[in-house]
């Protein structure tokens, strides 16, 4: 769920469609119909040195799947919000831009190598950044001076494991990504051979990061139970905070000086709202939703002082509202009829966070022992 | 850590070490590692030697050489025996090798007393936790010794020297400190040279500045690599790089 000026802008109907909602007026309302036939580039990204752009080879692939079958995995919005960016499930990555008349233009399909994880603008809309599954991260241009923003993307640094998520810094100087082996790597940007710093000390996979803007604090959410709070430029740690279940995606904002306000989702499929205080690390629980969430329909972020949660409520999709001024959930917008979408006998498989998690197994301790009775056998001869 | 322990110490027979050659770098297999360096040196990371009980009398003296990939480790000893004043640590993934080291370095300290404390063999993935050890700039020599080359294009991700990785070897070496490549194969010489030549904080050092290193003769002899390739005649081909 991401934001567009005043609107609410999330997938719908079987992650086919972008629905635009006005957070003042449910009845402004519209929706982007995907042009699933809209003209591929299949040039693949620049990988390390890898010089000629190959094409990718089995093109037929791609076309055998069918356009029906296509459905949008991740999205972003550019800061300056005029571009929309997604990737859909046949590895494409579409550019868009929000015209004000209520219309969205593609610009460009590009080609992506393997499944993306995240996808993010950098300042101005200038570049995307794409981070993907085995852990490789490419930088595509959106600039539409020339014809740049056709072009295709290239690789620009890695992790040996699976990039988790994909941030960047609130005053543009660096990008911070976090991994399935606990680790948070901090790279300068523009130079993007240049490591800043290594956030370390986190136990498990680090599935979330956030910047506290106004404080320019980063938060990240672990596997381990923990959210942490960093001097991200330093990767020095500067606050754990230990809670019963796993936190899995963290959104925040600044409602005044010194406050931040948090949502968190968890592995015990709820949504967990905190205030937080910088100066004396305090934080408050506000409020939870979570009796009928179903993991597969939720999603949910933050606008100014107001968290949105999208759901799915007695076979509809339903967004309620938390308002910091009230500190309560208030139904906003049943979707399912705003927006004429059928959700029955559509529902995705949940994201199993507990995937994650590092299968644990010994090969060390075996060896020890046969090699303590190899030697015990020994002196006994 | 378990010895040898006959009635007189011993050096490790390698006939009871030896294990598959290649391990896939990037599965999950489970490691010890502390989950940051500085747990190495308040000696809280779990099950996991600080640099205090890897290295008797290390003082406040800090690890600044890494043999990454270190096999049975006859590189490390020798680099060690050059370096008596500095900490040098060999990392090696395969559970066997990385025991026959300690075992090796364990002997070695026993029949010598006083000697080879300044070295030392931790079983860890190399290509994963590097940055779990060192902080950064803490580094002044890394060496990559006949490291497996890994022919296959779909495998050139396993490679130890990779441009995702350069960043990070950058990261914990200081301005000024030397990785060290030595192969016997060429194609893996060039992508290696090519790779950290393209990568913005790396430099070459001329042909001159590399045969002039002290360690010139031993990164060519000295490790069992090495002398396996001497054995079968084949080349070596050696490169040195400066952190700018
Ligand atoms: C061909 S051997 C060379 C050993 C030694 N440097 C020598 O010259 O004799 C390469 C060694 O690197 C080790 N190795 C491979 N990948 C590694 C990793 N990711 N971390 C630590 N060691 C690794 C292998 O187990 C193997 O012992």
């Amino acid at each position: 769920m991401e934001f567009y000026k005043n609107y609410l802008v999330f997938t719908s109907d079987y992650k086919k469609k972008f629905h635009f909602l006005s957070i003042e007026n449910v009845k402004d309302n519209w929706t982007f119909d995907i042009d699933w036939s809209f003209v591929l580039n299949p040039k693949k990204p620049k990988m390390f040195l890898e010089s000629n752009n190959e094409e990718i080879e089995n093109k037929a692939d791609l076309e055998a799947e069918k356009e029906s079958e296509e459905i949008i995995n991740n999205f972003t919005l550019s800061e300056n919000k005029e571009l929309l960016a997604f990737t859909s499930s046949d590895k494409s990555l579409f550019l868009c831009k929000i015209d004000n008349d209520k219309t969205v233009t593609i610009l460009s399909r590009r080609v992506f190598m393997r499944a993306s994880s995240i996808l993010r603008f950098s300042c101005c809309g200038k570049y995307l950044f794409l981070a993907d599954k085995t852990g490789d991260t490419f930088v595509y241009s959106c600039d539409d001076e020339g014809d740049e923003y056709l072009s295709s993307g290239k690789w620009i640094f890695g992790h040996i494991s699976q990039i988790l998520d994909l941030q960047i810094a609130p005053d543009f100087s660096c990008i911070v990504t976090s991994d399935r082996d606990e680790k948070i790597r901090v790279t300068n940007y523009p130079d993007t051979h240049e490591i800043e710093a290594f956030c370390l000390g986190h136990k498990e996979f680090v599935s979330s990061l956030t910047f506290l803007k106004k404080d320019n604090i980063m938060m990240s959410a672990s596997g381990d139970k923990t959210l942490r709070t960093w001097d991200y430029r330093k990767g020095k740690e500067l606050q754990k905070i230990e809670f019963p279940f796993v936190p899995i995606t963290i959104y925040s904002s600044s409602i005044r000086e010194g406050f931040g306000l948090i949502a968190m989702s968890s592995d015990d499929n709820k949504i967990y709202i905190y205030e937080y205080k910088f100066e004396s690390s305090e934080y408050i629980n506000l409020s939870c939703i979570g009796e009928n969430l179903y993991p597969n329909e939720f999603d949910f972020n933050i606008h100014d002082n107001k968290v949105f949660v999208k759901y799915l409520k007695n076979e509809h999709l339903q967004i309620d509202i938390f308002d910091m001024d009230n500190k309560l959930f208030q139904p906003f917008c049943n979707v399912s009829e705003t927006f004429k979408d059928d959700v029955e006998g559509k529902i995705f498989k949940p994201f199993d966070v507990s995937l994650l998690f590092k299968k644990k197994y010994d090969n060390v301790k075996p060896f020890i022992n046969r090699k303590r009775a190899r030697i015990e056998s020994q002196i006994r001869k | 850590m378990d010895t040898e322990k006959a009635s007189e110490v011993r050096l490790p027979q390698k006939r009871y070490y030896r294990q598959r050659a290649h391990s896939n770098p990037i599965s999950d297999h489970s490691f010890n590692y502390p989950a940051h360096p500085n747990e190495l040196i308040d000696g809280t990371a779990e099950n996991h030697e600080s640099w205090n009980e890897l290295y008797p009398n290390i003082g406040d003296r800090k690890c600044e050489f890494a043999d990454l990939g270190c096999g049975y480790g006859g590189f490390l000893i020798s680099l060690g025996e050059t370096f008596p004043d500095k900490i040098s640590i060999g990392m090696e993934i395969r559970v066997k090798v990385s025991n026959y080291v300690q075992d090796r370095i364990e002997a070695l300290r026993a029949l010598n007393p006083g000697k080879y404390n300044n070295v030392a063999c931790v079983r860890t993935n190399s290509m994963k936790y590097l940055t779990n050890y060192f902080h950064k700039g803490q580094l002044s020599k890394m060496f990559f010794l006949y490291p497996d080359p890994h022919f296959k294009k779909s495998k050139h991700k396993w490679r130890i020297i990779n441009p995702s990785l350069l960043s990070e070897y950058a990261y914990v070496l200081r301005k000024g400190g030397l990785l060290y490549t030595v192969t016997d194969v060429n194609d893996l010489h060039q992508w290696m040279t090519q790779h950290l030549s393209n990568h913005l904080s790396f430099e070459r050092l001329t042909l001159e500045e590399e045969k002039a290193d002290i360690l010139y003769d031993k990164l060519l002899n000295r490790s069992e690599e090495a002398q396996k390739v001497e054995r079968n005649h084949g080349e070596k081909f050696l490169a040195i790089f400066k952190r700018v």
